[in-house]
């Protein structure tokens, strides 16, 4: 963590210096971080584009005043997660759908015919057939901040904290989202079996 | 031990964030087929999500971004060029004054009009005007930098 961080100062120290081959060393090191959040939270190909420019703009023009209070990727993936939500405000598209049911349907004990059914369905399906096709097409159907955190935490693999300081919610919300999110993809990935079973 | 089938919240708990999962469910998970199997399937999920394909770009991003980073470098030599203009416009005013001082001191010690006054002052306000817009047109450039 520490030979991390002051690798992250002397990258940061050349870029200022006006070294540009450090900056593209940033990019190299975050740009899957930043990708990653700007596909599952837009869907305009051309908007991500743009917004990937403008984080790393905004990353530039805000470098020296990073307070080496997080890793240097965290911080990135913050700017950029609020570029995404400014972008989704100003389009007007929401960034969480909540179903009424959702949080009922989260508590609600589950049945034994039902789980064992509808996993071992899921287990078969997802192995039978073209699986990151299957999850990606599921995940697809999520709202952009269940995807976001979904992404996050399996995908990128950050902790609770990280994901907590990146999308400034609070750790109980971002573990509450998560339980949602997952509950949702599973049954999104049981609607898609279904479908194609009809 | 509970005897209940868990809640499908405790279940992720336990499959993963199991430090903060009481040590009841963990029991009834461990005794529990059906219990397992749905935790199971959550791992699963997690796995498959895990090997997902990073989202590939049809762009280069860094060549983009370095590109339009490339017009702040040029940014100093900008600056010097300025600066040179600038030095080189007060020199050619301040000779000018110099070559024809005996004109301008008698256009302003001898011969005192309300003329001169009214030239003086449009001349006062017209490189007002123009500093003032220049001034503002740079703060909206530097304002759209900022974002």
């Amino acid at each position: 963590m520490e030979q991390k961080r002051a690798i992250d100062r002397v990258l940061i120290k050349r870029v200022l210096d006006g070294d540009s081959i450090a900056f593209e060393t940033i990019i190299s090191n975050t740009k899957g971080l930043v990708i990653q959040i700007i596909y599952k939270m837009v869907k305009n190909p051309e908007d991500r584009k743009d917004l990937a420019q403008e984080v790393y703009l905004k990353v530039y023009d805000k470098l020296e005043s990073f307070k080496f209070n997080a890793k240097l990727s965290t911080w990135i993936a913050t700017i950029t997660y609020n570029t995404c939500l400014n972008y989704l405000k100003k389009k007007k598209i929401p960034i969480l759908d909540i179903d009424k049911n959702e949080e009922k349907e989260l508590w609600e004990k589950i049945s034994v015919n039902t789980f064992c059914y509808s996993d071992n369905q899921t287990e078969s399906y997802v192995f039978k057939k073209e699986r990151s096709q299957i999850l990606t097409l599921a995940i697809e159907k999520l709202s952009p901040l269940y995807k976001t955190l979904i992404t996050l935490y399996h995908n990128e693999e950050l902790s609770y904290a990280e994901i907590t300081e990146i999308t400034d919610l609070p750790k109980g919300t971002v573990k509450n989202y998560l339980y949602r999110a997952r509950k949702k993809l599973k049954e999104n990935l049981l609607l898609n079996y279904k479908k194609e079973e009809l | 031990m509970k005897m209940q089938h868990l809640y499908d919240k405790d279940i992720q708990k336990y499959t993963f964030d199991k430090s903060n999962c009481s040590s009841d469910n963990i029991e009834h998970i461990n005794s529990c087929e059906v219990c397992k199997k749905v935790s199971e399937s959550y791992l699963l999920l997690s796995r498959e999500l895990k090997s997902q394909p990073e989202p590939e770009l049809e762009f280069n991003l860094t060549e983009l971004v370095l590109d339009r980073l490339a017009f702040s470098k040029k940014e100093p030599i900008y600056n010097y060029m300025l600066c040179l203009i600038i030095i080189m416009s007060l020199g050619a005013a301040f000779f000018t004054i110099y070559i024809f001082r005996d004109v301008f001191s008698n256009v302003f010690s001898t011969n005192i009009t309300i003329s001169n006054y009214f030239i003086l002052s449009i001349a006062i306000l017209i490189s007002l005007f123009l500093g003032l817009d220049m001034y503002r047109s740079y703060y909206k450039k530097i304002n759209m930098l900022k974002y």
